[in-house]
């Protein structure tokens, strides 16, 4: 009996086989029917459209012809479309920055004990909740020569800061960059916020009496564990600036003379205005192309700060 | 929740009498808050007891994709908005390469326009839209503001220099201009054009088709050496480029320019923002000094289709005869203000059209040269690079080597 008792001690676990049930009684069957619905709704009509881009179709004719990689050197010749993916890289590079610095900085004050932070926290996140067309039409109006940012700037002694914002070629693309900064920063001063929350008191209070002071705090502590929040605000806003419309399009339809049009605008006004349904297409695939690229690279680089 | 916003898309519009009739139901996309159409189908559906017409009205700029990609799928209207010419989603010219609209060619009312008209009604004789009215591009001008600077309607270019000093001596701005997209800065040069290129040259259009001249080898360098003179001589709004087709219409209604040149459907526009009491006039705007070379832009307005597809062509035909018969333009004249494309009995033109009115029914008129251009990427370069003109970025000689450019496809 003793030799049994340690025979059975000696021996492994025995682990429970699972009986296998088949593929009929497998989970996967519940996820059938919203993955037929996403690639009938989605995928389907994502394939079936970037054929068009090898295409000369102009949306009207019925019979397009196949023009190969046509569509996507025209990219390159086109000066509209040099200068779309310039204006597109730049508001997508310049709101990833700003937004998120600027919004780690708000989460960082509102998280603080100061009084008023929830009001604050309400007014910071409110534009977050209008339509970018209204917000597109609001701040057109502001920026009108003789809107209300001209007639602040006037009535403050400034006038000689008076701008023509949206109709100069110079100034216009960084007023649209305002805008959506204006309007998105709240939504990653709320990613910051809650990752902010997530960190142990303790671990702070520890770096404290270690004698570390708050920027050292917040490079050391609070920046690693806030890793997974740079991530997603990073990539949402990144994603978000790659693919902006609305607000280009209210504010200034990608003028003055082209100068603040956007790959999107230009999808757009291809397809819709323009009759050139196949060139927009092969835009539509580069600007997913541009998409797809940024996110890896990006999560990539972000998982790697993570670990 | 896509059902809840698939109804609310749907515009409140005319609404028919369809709970009463289980008739023929024609089917109609048009413009939002239209009510002549509203008029147009009370009156076609007594008339023709039994018939429903279901109209959707749709706003701008959303009726041209929306009205395109329904007739590309299948799924328009029997009757929808047709604009003429070409270079525009809903064009006659441009839906002719989808065969999407109906040969209307037979239609008595086809005798009342003139071979410029047709030309851009359809393609290879056949005659694919019909439109109620003429859109005319004048100086509109706010009769207080000019009296009040002193001045009256010039008729010669240098008056209109003249005019920009003397409004510039009182504070006012002599030609309001909104340029921004959809603004009115593209009309001005089609007005020079009229008496500088179209006027003169009538087969000017056809030499340009067979690539015999272009946009730099004409007189185009001309009209916009003109409006540079105009720009440099202060006659527009500041910062322009920045001002959008409301405010502009806004400073003219309220005496702070004297006046526009704009499309003359926007007169009545100009009228709602202006104080009660206020009164316009119109005048065609000159490019020289001798009266008589002026040429005034008269275009066809938008109008309406048949979609070739439909299952009730006949009838569908039969409204558009109505919409274009006298009754039909009577009832367009008592519900809205314009410019018939047809004579009417009785028919006074607007107190704001009376210094137009003559000239646009007479030969001294000219096509707008948009509906004349054979593909949209030339009135693309046109407004993208007059745009870059007026802010002074680019040059007359660059903007003309866009449009040829575009021109050639």
């Amino acid at each position: 009996m003793a030799l049994d008792t340690a025979v059975r001690r000696n021996e492994a676990p025995v682990k429970k086989r699972r009986r296998y049930r088949g593929f009929a009684h497998s989970v996967w069957w519940f996820v059938i029917p919203a993955a037929a619905l996403y690639v009938f709704a989605v995928v389907y009509p994502s394939l079936r459209g970037s054929l068009f881009a090898f295409t000369n179709w102009d949306g009207i004719s019925q019979n397009p012809k196949w023009v190969g990689f046509d569509q996507f050197a025209r990219i390159w010749s086109d000066p509209n479309g040099l200068t779309s993916i310039r204006n597109t890289l730049l508001i997508a590079l310049a709101v990833t920055v700003i937004q998120n610095i600027v919004g780690l900085l708000i989460a960082l004050a509102v998280n603080s004990r100061i009084k008023s932070r929830d009001i604050l926290r309400v007014l910071i996140f409110a534009p977050v909740v209008i339509t970018s067309i209204a917000v597109g039409f609001l701040w057109q109006n502001l920026y009108t020569p003789d809107g209300g940012i001209n007639e602040t700037l006037e009535a403050a002694g400034l006038g000689a800061l008076r701008q023509n914002w949206l109709g100069n070629p110079d100034t216009a693309i960084w007023c649209i960059i305002v805008v959506v900064f204006w309007q998105f920063v709240g939504y990653s001063m709320v990613i910051f916020l809650a990752g902010l929350q997530g960190i142990p008191e303790e671990i702070l209070e520890a770096a404290a009496i270690d004698g570390a002071g708050p920027i050292r705090r917040f490079w050391s502590v609070v920046r690693p564990l806030l890793a997974p929040s740079i991530t997603i605000n990073v990539m949402l806003s990144l994603i978000g600036g790659l693919k902006l419309f609305d607000q280009v399009f209210v504010m200034t339809q990608g003028g003055p003379g082209g100068a603040t049009n956007t790959i999107s605008t230009l999808i757009y006004s291809n397809a819709f205005s323009l009759g050139r349904f196949g060139y927009a297409a092969a835009l539509a695939v580069v600007l997913s192309i541009f998409v797809a690229v940024a996110s890896v690279i990006q999560y990539r680089l972000l998982a790697l700060q993570e670990r | 929740m896509a059902a809840a916003l698939g109804l609310a898309g749907c515009s409140a519009g005319p609404q028919s009498n369809s709970d009463k009739n289980s008739g023929t139901v024609l089917t109609m996309s048009g413009w939002a808050d239209d009510k002549v159409a509203a008029a147009l189908i009370t009156k076609f559906e007594a008339d023709n007891p039994g018939v429903t017409i279901k109209y959707t009205g749709l706003p701008w700029p959303g009726i041209n994709t929306q009205i395109n990609t329904e007739l590309v799928s299948g799924t328009a209207s029997d009757i929808v908005v047709v604009f003429p010419g070409n270079g525009g989603p809903i064009t006659a010219q441009t839906l002719a390469k989808g065969n999407y609209l109906a040969d209307m060619s037979s239609s008595k009312w086809v005798s009342n326009y003139n071979d410029a008209n047709k030309a851009v009604m359809g393609v290879d004789g056949k005659i694919l839209m019909g439109s109620n009215a003429f859109t005319i591009i004048p100086a509109i001008y706010n009769t207080q503001a000019l009296k009040t600077v002193g001045a009256t309607a010039p008729s010669t270019f240098s008056e209109v220099l003249g005019l920009c000093g003397i409004a510039k001596a009182k504070g006012k701005v002599a030609y309001a201009l909104g340029g921004v997209a959809g603004g009115n800065y593209p009309y001005l040069p089609y007005a020079l054009a009229a008496s500088l290129v179209y006027g003169p040259n009538p087969d000017f259009v056809a030499k340009q088709a067979a690539g015999d001249t272009s946009f730099s080898d004409s007189k185009w360098t001309t009209v916009l050496e003109k409006y540079r003179q105009m720009v440099d001589a202060g006659c527009f709004t500041a910062d322009a480029t920045g001002t959008s087709l409301d405010v502009a219409q806004g400073q003219v209604a309220k005496g702070d320019a004297i006046g526009m040149v704009a499309v003359s459907p926007q007169i009545k526009t100009i009228e709602g923002k202006a104080p009660q009491g206020t009164t316009f006039e119109t005048a065609a705007f000159p490019a020289t000094d001798n009266k008589s070379e002026t040429i005034l832009p008269v275009g066809l307005g938008a109008g309406y289709g048949v979609n070739a597809k439909s299952k009730n062509i006949d009838l569908a035909k039969k409204f558009v005869d109505f919409y274009l018969s006298e009754a039909g333009l009577k009832i367009a004249l008592d519900k809205g203000s314009l410019f018939p494309s047809a004579p009417v009995e009785g028919y006074t033109p607007p107190a704001d059209l009376a210094g137009v009115a003559e000239q646009a029914r007479g030969e001294k008129t000219s096509s707008f040269p948009d509906q004349t251009w054979p593909n949209a990427s030339v009135n693309q370069s046109y407004t993208d690079g007059l745009q870059s003109f007026i802010g002074g970025k680019s040059s007359a000689a660059d903007l003309l080597k866009q449009m040829d450019d575009a021109f050639k496809g």
